[in-house]
């Protein structure tokens, strides 16, 4: 598993050039300023946005290489993404958030409810299963979303911004979680933080924006 | 308030403006012979045209949501150079004289029609003067309606709950399935309830294109303008379940529904 | 955040098949209304060309309208002059009955109702435009027209002297300006709910200044709303109009159609394409009915000159307050 991305992301006016790279089982924290273009690259790797130019190859495989014509569409990418934003279905509890993904990739009704419980479970998030989100605080929100992102099991967790609501003991507890769960898939983690603690506590590379 | 008589005199006139449009619901209601309703009610003429009516009526906006919310989506995501022409062009039977929509439909499906002539030499069917007629005519004038109203839903839908939907999976059908639908299913209602008034109520297309026999193609409205003039309280009768019909559902779904979409 | 589509790149993306279908009937119910329209404009132009070709001009200017005789002794002759005109004229005065109205009421809904009000009011606005509209024919013919009758008559009595007001004969009843009366209340809640729409986005900083400057609170309207919404009123107006200009049942039920055009609006005569065409339609003979088909296609057109003046007008609005 490796994730190399080399070029100009933009979003709107905004653009500026990035070198990301990441290996097998790695946690990759993204620092910057404000409107230094963090968010921009999690929506880039995910299939959000373009490049402008250069390129974006996971595993060899060309994800977004403007100058080929190569372009991997975001269902097809595979990427489990925590948004800043959160953006959980204000329609759907929960665990149908979470089962979301799963039943998009076919797997059956009851078998999608078993692992979205147990996802939900490892992030303490099962006791409010059935809520909807506009009843749920923003730290348990950010939990549904942290589930919602992992029960995929992605090669490519895409994390921005993730703990910025949960409070202190959860987010110790996520800082144990987070990178076990990278190195046991071996999948590659990229995480925007603006915590210096996140990034000595988990991060095996910084990319400074 | 140094001129209270301007406000006062504006007070006024908006009152008078608002009795103006309320009077004539007003009217019909007590106007109504009450005391020979269920009799009238019961009359053949009156059951046939309620029974036209509410089907036709029911179908067309059936056909219209099965229409219209797929092609409100496409305008409201499309970034494709012709998609504010479609859509100007989908308004169009709203401005349109709804009897020039007839004519139109007529001479496109009439049996000697551009397209009737092919339906009915190939496959034998005639549509004018049918009630498959009337619930064309009422689908191309309550479409836009639909439209109107459920576009601007979608295109207020968070953007960015579908760009979730899609890296979770999701393909296009599923993210307007799961996603867009519900997000949008307050204005969906109100839209299909409109659209649906929209066809109980509509005159001048289907009357051209499918005529006003009775027993067969007349409609309520089409009823209550024929017997206007020989039997004007079997008209006023029907007058009265047609309005009662058509603003009492589309108040009920207000409250139920439209409320909650406005937030 | 949007999806940003790389340019001058063709995204190749393997969809399943019932994606495929998906967008094949989305693009497919596009295209089906696109065409539709369409063809409507092709076919009554392709329908109404003989007579165009007959009549040329004469159909616009010519008052009569003969569908001949069967066996060719008298030759049919179609002009839609008085039907053009009284079209125009009911329209007119609907809109000029309707828009002040429209625009007090906006403004009481706006600012001046009490919260109570305010609800239901708007609620019985958003009602109305469910009513059908043969409802307001029956209206307008049973109850509204012995009414409106008095009102021209008084009229007539004062304002007589002035030439539109005059009367040949007196009578009172099936007059223009009882059809334009009956659009106007019609119309009414549209151009309302219109301006209502345009008014509640007037900036209320610009608002709560001309209060500031010490003027009262129609000082503000006339000073800061009335301004602001002049365009999308302008807008809402022809939206009326077009509805007027389109509006079939209820015309026909309070006004007399007469093949000569006539500009006294108290008079028992005038016309309306629309109706025009519900009343003959029933009874045309194939060559009436192609004459029918090229009034249809001028009402046609007059209402998308309308709406285009219309859009153009609320779109220079809209893009001024931006």
């Amino acid at each position: 598993m490796s994730l190399e991305l080399h070029g100009t992301v933009h979003r709107g006016d905004f653009q500026r050039h990035v070198d990301v790279t990441a290996d097998n089982g790695e946690v990759v924290a993204i620092v910057g300023a404000n409107g230094s273009g963090k968010s921009t690259v999690i929506h880039t790797i995910a299939g959000l946005a373009a490049l402008a130019d250069g390129s974006l190859i996971v595993n060899d495989t060309p994800w977004d290489v403007p100058a080929n014509n190569q372009w991997v569409s975001p269902e097809q990418r595979g990427c489990g993404v925590v948004f800043q934003d959160v953006r959980l279905f204000p329609h759907l509890n929960a665990v149908q958030n979470v089962m979301f993904g799963l039943r998009s990739g076919g797997v059956k009704r009851n078998d999608a409810l078993e692992r979205a419980m147990e996802t939900l479970s490892e992030v303490d998030a099962h006791a409010f299963a059935l809520r909807t989100p506009a009843s749920l605080s923003g730290g348990e929100r950010q939990r549904v979303a942290l589930a919602r992102a992992l029960v995929m099991k992605p090669r490519v967790l895409l994390l921005d911004e993730p703990f910025s609501a949960v409070d202190e003991r959860s987010h110790a507890d996520f800082l144990q979680l987070l990178p076990r769960i990278v190195r046991e898939t071996g999948a590659i983690a990229l995480m925007v933080t603006h915590d210096h603690s996140d990034v000595s506590a988990i991060a095996s590379r910084v990319v400074g924006l | 308030m140094r001129k209270p008589s301007t406000s006062l005199g504006l007070r006024a006139i908006a009152l008078f403006a608002f009795i103006l449009v309320a009077l004539p619901l007003l009217s019909i209601f007590i106007r109504t012979p009450w005391s020979e309703l269920g009799n009238i009610a019961s009359q053949k003429t009156t059951r046939d045209a309620l029974f036209i009516s509410l089907e036709t009526s029911v179908i067309a906006a059936i056909v219209a949501a099965l229409l219209g919310v797929p092609l409100s989506w496409m305008l409201a995501r499309s970034t494709a150079r012709g998609t504010s022409l479609v859509r100007t062009i989908c308004i169009v039977p709203m401005v349109l004289p709804p009897v020039v929509g007839g004519i139109a439909l007529l001479t496109a499906f009439g049996r000697r029609g551009v397209f009737g002539r092919f339906l009915y030499d190939w496959w034998g069917v005639s549509l004018p003067f049918t009630r498959t007629a009337i619930v064309i005519a009422q689908v191309f004038v309550a479409l836009p309606f639909l439209v109107l109203a459920v576009e601007s839903a979608f295109r207020q839908l968070d953007t960015g709950l579908e760009d979730a939907a899609r890296t979770m999976g999701a393909s296009p059908l599923r993210v307007f399935l799961r996603v867009a639908l519900p997000g949008a299913r307050g204005s969906i209602v109100a839209g299909i309830a409109l659209a649906w008034a929209r066809s109980l109520g509509e005159f001048g297309a289907s009357i051209t294109f499918a005529g006003s026999f009775p027993g067969k193609t007349q409609t309520l409205p089409m009823a209550v303008y024929e017997l206007v003039a020989t039997d004007y309280r079997a008209s006023l009768v029907m007058s009265l379940i047609l309005v009662v019909i058509s603003v009492g559902v589309i108040a009920t779904m207000r409250d139920r529904w439209m409320t909650g979409a406005q937030r | 955040m949007e999806i940003i589509a790389p340019d001058k790149r063709k995204i190749a993306v393997r969809r399943g098949i019932v994606d495929k279908a998906f967008r094949g009937v989305v693009t497919a119910g596009s295209m089906i209304s696109l065409i539709v329209l369409a063809l409507i404009a092709a076919f009554l132009l392709y329908r109404g060309f003989e007579v165009f070709r007959d009549f040329g001009l004469k159909f616009f200017t010519s008052s009569k309208w003969d569908a001949g005789a069967d066996d060719g002794s008298i030759a049919p002759s179609f002009g839609v002059a008085p039907m053009l005109v009284g079209s125009v004229v009911v329209a007119t005065i609907a809109i000029s009955i309707a828009v002040p109205f429209a625009v007090v009421m906006a403004l009481f809904l706006c600012f001046y109702a009490p919260r109570f009000l305010r609800r239901p009011m708007t609620s019985v606005l958003d009602l109305v435009a469910a009513v059908p509209s043969v409802i307001y024919g029956i209206w307008g013919y049973a109850i509204l027209m012995p009414h409106a009758k008095g009102w021209a008559e008084t009229i007539n009595h004062w304002l007589g002297w002035i030439w539109i007001f005059k009367v040949p004969v007196p009578i009172f009843e099936r007059s223009p300006f009882i059809a334009g009366v009956l659009l106007a209340i019609m119309i009414l809640p549209i151009v309302t709910s219109v301006a209502r729409e345009v008014y509640s986005q007037a900036p209320q900083d610009q608002i709560d200044a001309a209060y500031g400057l010490g003027g009262t609170r129609w000082g503000a309207m006339r000073t800061v709303v009335l301004p602001f919404g002049k365009s999308g009123l302008v807008g809402g107006a022809m939206l009326g109009l077009g509805r007027a200009l389109g509006e079939t049942v209820a015309v026909y039920l309070v006004l007399n159609l007469v093949f000569k055009v006539n500009f006294q609006i108290l008079a028992s005569a005038g016309g309306s394409v629309a109706s025009l065409i519900a009343s003959r339609f029933g009874e045309a003979g194939p060559y009436e009915l192609k004459a029918l088909m090229a009034a249809g296609l001028v009402l046609f057109i007059i209402t998308l000159i309308v709406n285009f003046i219309a859009s153009s007008i609320v779109n220079r609005a809209g893009k001024s307050q931006r």
